[in-house]
């Protein structure tokens, strides 16, 4: 009886170690344009970018730099603010229930792509000015606010000059 | 005897375990992302762990996304956003007319917020001519920065912080949880042109009357502030930005905030500054090579000179 107990407390013991050893080596790729790099230095070849959500294990760490495998098989080195030890919330783009959670989301990488081109005032903030009678000043500010666009590339180059995160010396 | 064999068993097993998860969050970095969600794995986690353990905070929010994850679709939110945003133009002021300034503003914005909570929505950041020291988001991904505000500040790290602070309000949605129970809200799914009529447009203008009075008049609750607090350090540097230049900020704020406009600015709509300064400093510890990132002083400065006097 004594042998059994024991037992069944070591495979749970080692079943506890593995689930734990598997969540210990797991990051998630957790910011948008996470580009895997040949090396660990943002001057390296840019081998491919990873999408928000995507898991990688962690293989090695160097400097700020964590070198990493995707589960599709992609290797390659990545900036450390790119990741993070758990899954980013997600994102939806289409819900009938407004507020059954308001702690996390779930997004595709279409529906992210959708939400990130809106652009301009929507048809319903157009009729909210309408009945408020907003002054056209306001609703014109508001249109340039929304027209400024700013793309990954820029956000590169801005960093780069600054020598911000990955390009710090 | 068995007992014995089992604890000399269990010690190895249990120091593998946290090599394993110790080497998972070596950066400094934890995921306050879901931390709220009630989690098997992290209650049973807990037991073995000091839960205030970096280690047990990781794996909680590591299995928390297990959750629920249907909400208010980005839309209907949007919507809200722009709604409030056109209140902000009424309520402090209209856009610096700077296209660099602007721009400026946009480039460090939108740098933290790809490696904010929520990275994969549209964020737009706009500096509006008050001399109130203000900052706030609307939902969505709308941020109001006054010139007061960016005349106080010293360098990009600051602004980087001032600015994640906002994007995690966004983030974490924040203002739509201050108004979930909103009288709009009752039968209705989604925000469309009918939702926009007749008595529902009228509830949702109270709607947005009651988030004008909670974003710009009486404040957030106290324990929202406090996680964009986290969250704008925690981003700020993923990013690259020295997280200590948030609490700079508020160090600035508190000393001069006997001479300030209190009604209508972050004095008034959020926590007391020593707080939030003291809860900072505590999280700072988290983040061991901090002063080795970027300040910017003097870029920042460059683009400070555009805002009219």
């Amino acid at each position: 009886m004594k042998k059994r107990h024991f037992s069944v407390s070591l495979a749970t013991i080692l079943i506890f170690w593995a689930i734990t050893v598997f969540a210990g080596g797991a990051m998630w790729v957790s910011s948008e344009n996470a580009k895997l790099k040949s090396a660990p230095k943002a001057s390296s070849k840019t081998l491919s970018t990873l999408a928000v959500g995507t898991k990688v294990s962690v293989l090695e760490s160097e400097n700020r730099w964590y070198r990493l495998r995707s589960a599709s098989g992609k290797e390659g080195w990545m900036y450390r603010g790119k990741l993070s030890d758990a899954p980013p919330a997600k994102e939806t783009d289409s819900s009938d229930n407004l507020f059954s959670s308001m702690q996390s989301s779930s997004i595709s990488a279409d529906e992210a792509q959708t939400s990130r081109s809106i652009r301009g005032l929507s048809k319903e903030t157009e009729q909210y000015a309408k009945q408020r009678k907003t002054p056209k000043v306001y609703k014109k500010a508001l249109d340039q606010v929304l027209a400024i666009r700013v793309t990954d590339k820029e956000v590169d180059l801005f960093l780069m000059r600054g020598k911000i995160g990955e390009y710090a010396p | 005897m068995h007992k014995k064999i089992a604890i000399i068993c269990l010690l190895p097993l249990i120091s593998l375990m946290l090599v394993s998860l110790v080497f998972a969050g070596a950066d400094g970095q934890t995921s306050k992302t879901n931390d709220k969600s009630p989690l098997k794995l992290a209650g049973l986690l807990d037991k073995l762990l000091d839960p205030k353990s970096k280690e047990s905070k990781m794996l909680s929010g590591a299995v928390s996304i297990l959750g629920s994850t249907s909400e208010m679709d980005y839309k209907s939110e949007r919507t809200i956003g722009e709604s409030l945003a056109l209140e902000g133009f009424h309520r402090y002021g209209l856009p610096v007319k700077d296209k660099a300034l602007q721009a400026y503003v946009n480039l460090v914005g939108n740098a933290v917020a790809r490696n904010s909570d929520r990275p994969n929505i549209p964020y737009n950041f706009v500096v509006v001519e008050s001399p109130l020291q203000n900052a706030f988001s609307c939902p969505g991904g709308i941020i109001f920065v006054s010139s007061g505000l960016l005349k106080t500040i010293q360098s990009e790290d600051q602004l980087a912080g001032v600015l994640a602070h906002e994007v995690a309000h966004v983030g974490h949605k924040h203002a739509l949880q201050s108004i979930q129970r909103a009288q709009f809200f009752d039968g209705v799914g989604k925000i469309t042109s009918a939702t926009m009529e007749g008595k529902k447009g009228k509830e949702f203008e109270n709607m947005i009357g009651s988030l004008q009075n909670t974003l710009f008049d009486k404040g957030l609750d106290q324990n929202m502030e406090f996680e964009a607090d986290r969250s704008a350090l925690k981003t700020a540097y993923r990013t690259g930005y020295d997280p200590n230049g948030f609490i700079q900020v508020l160090k600035e704020l508190k000393r001069i905030q006997s001479q300030s406009t209190q009604k209508g600015s972050w004095f008034s709509t959020h926590p007391p500054l020593g707080q939030r300064i003291q809860n900072c400093q505590d999280q700072l510890r988290r983040y061991p090579d901090a002063k080795t990132l970027a300040h910017l002083p003097d870029r920042f400065k460059q683009y400070q000179k555009h805002i009219p006097n």
